[in-house]
């Protein structure tokens, strides 16, 4: 499913997405974060998953694969084959999403020495990294370099 | 009517999708209703002086279903109709809000069933059919209409007439009597509108007399 929505449609959708900006569990929210990360407007973020601007809230509505669920791989292919964005960059952005997000969740260096307590497990991060590895069956099998995909710095 | 529905076996579809947690199930949700929802909307309240309220109760409404699935029952009514009530709802209480807001509008005597029995009430708009007094009076019809009409027809006809629904035919189809003449139909959803119109009357004026 690719064919793009009327122009009134989108607007609505594009209107439902803004709302949907706060909220995880959508795409609405990794992108949001991922635009705050890099500083990113719309119209280069539709153009880092090679999407025309309007089908951007189709992909904003979607609901946000994790990176830690057995079918995340799958989910992505769902998505990027509804929505019509480049699956690899989609990955990438939900994985640089998700890793920015755990390490806000570790507890800080000052509360652990505070709480005079071992350091945690990292797992959440070696699981990012095993992600890494399994998701990359999510890349083209052509060997095609994703050009510009790689998230700007 | 300005909208069709949108066909069952889609939304009933789209619902299963949505409540097994499917990736794109709530972004092609929102494609195929919220449109749809909104044209509603405006169709049945062309004269609201913020024509976006439609659009934010559309909004408010497949959002909340969007996040909280479970609470819609497909055995009550379907998905489109069950997202224009509730916009419907959404957007009474945003005008509820903006009156409350605005500067205090005269009470007008409106008279709901006997002639011998007057109540008091607001008038919002006098482009407000009965109905939509009925629904503002007596905003406790909605998680009791299953109680009040058993029949789900019934219920689907008195969603129609609280949406200000005016066209035969969409109560022809529900009725199931859109193969009979033009004047056979329009005798049928007359007697069944009127059957309806009674039991939200009622209704209305219990709570009215529950509440004082």
């Amino acid at each position: 499913m690719s064919t793009q929505p009327a122009p009134e449609t989108t607007r609505h959708l594009a209107r439902l997405a803004e709302k949907l900006r706060a909220d995880p569990a959508y795409m609405a929210g990794t992108l949001f974060a991922f635009q705050m990360q890099e500083k990113l407007d719309d119209a280069e973020l539709a153009r880092s998953l090679k999407l025309q601007l309007d089908q951007l809230p189709r992909l904003a509505l979607c609901k946000r694969p994790l990176p830690r669920n057995d079918s995340f791989a799958e989910q992505v292919r769902q998505i990027a084959n509804y929505s019509g964005a480049d699956p690899v960059t989609l990955v990438q952005i939900i994985r640089q999403v998700d890793s920015l997000e755990q390490m806000k969740n570790l507890p800080s260096t000052t509360q652990m020495v505070t709480q005079n307590s071992a350091l945690p497990s990292p797992s959440g991060l070696v699981a990012a990294a095993r992600d890494t590895e399994e998701l990359d069956s999510v890349h083209p099998s052509d060997g095609e370099s994703p050009e510009g995909d790689e998230p700007r710095s | 009517m300005p909208d069709d529905s949108v066909p069952r076996e889609l939304t009933d579809a789209l619902h299963r999708r949505l409540l097994d947690g499917d990736s794109t199930a709530s972004a092609e949700t929102a494609e195929l209703l919220l449109p749809f929802v909104v044209r509603s909307l405006q169709s049945r309240h062309p004269s609201l002086d913020d024509p976006h309220l439609a659009e934010t109760a559309a909004d408010d409404a497949v959002l909340n279903y969007l996040r909280r699935p479970e609470q819609y029952n497909p055995s009550l009514l379907p998905l489109d109709r069950y997202l224009i009530m509730s916009a419907r709802g959404d957007l009474l209480n945003l005008l509820r809000k903006e009156r409350s807001a605005g500067p205090p509008q005269e009470v007008e005597v409106v008279e709901l069933d006997h002639p011998d029995r007057e109540y008091g009430a607001d008038v919002v708009d006098d482009s407000q059919g009965v109905e939509d007094q009925v629904l503002i009076l007596a905003s406790p019809i909605w998680p009791l209409l299953e109680e009040l009409l058993p029949n789900s027809a019934d219920r689907e006809m008195a969603l129609l007439l609280l949406e200000n629904v005016r066209d035969t035919a969409e109560y022809a189809r529900v009725l199931g009597v859109d193969g009979l003449t033009k004047e056979e139909q329009e005798a049928a959803v007359k007697r069944h509108k009127d059957r309806i119109r009674k039991v939200l009357r009622r209704h209305a004026r219990r709570s009215e007399l529950e509440a004082t």
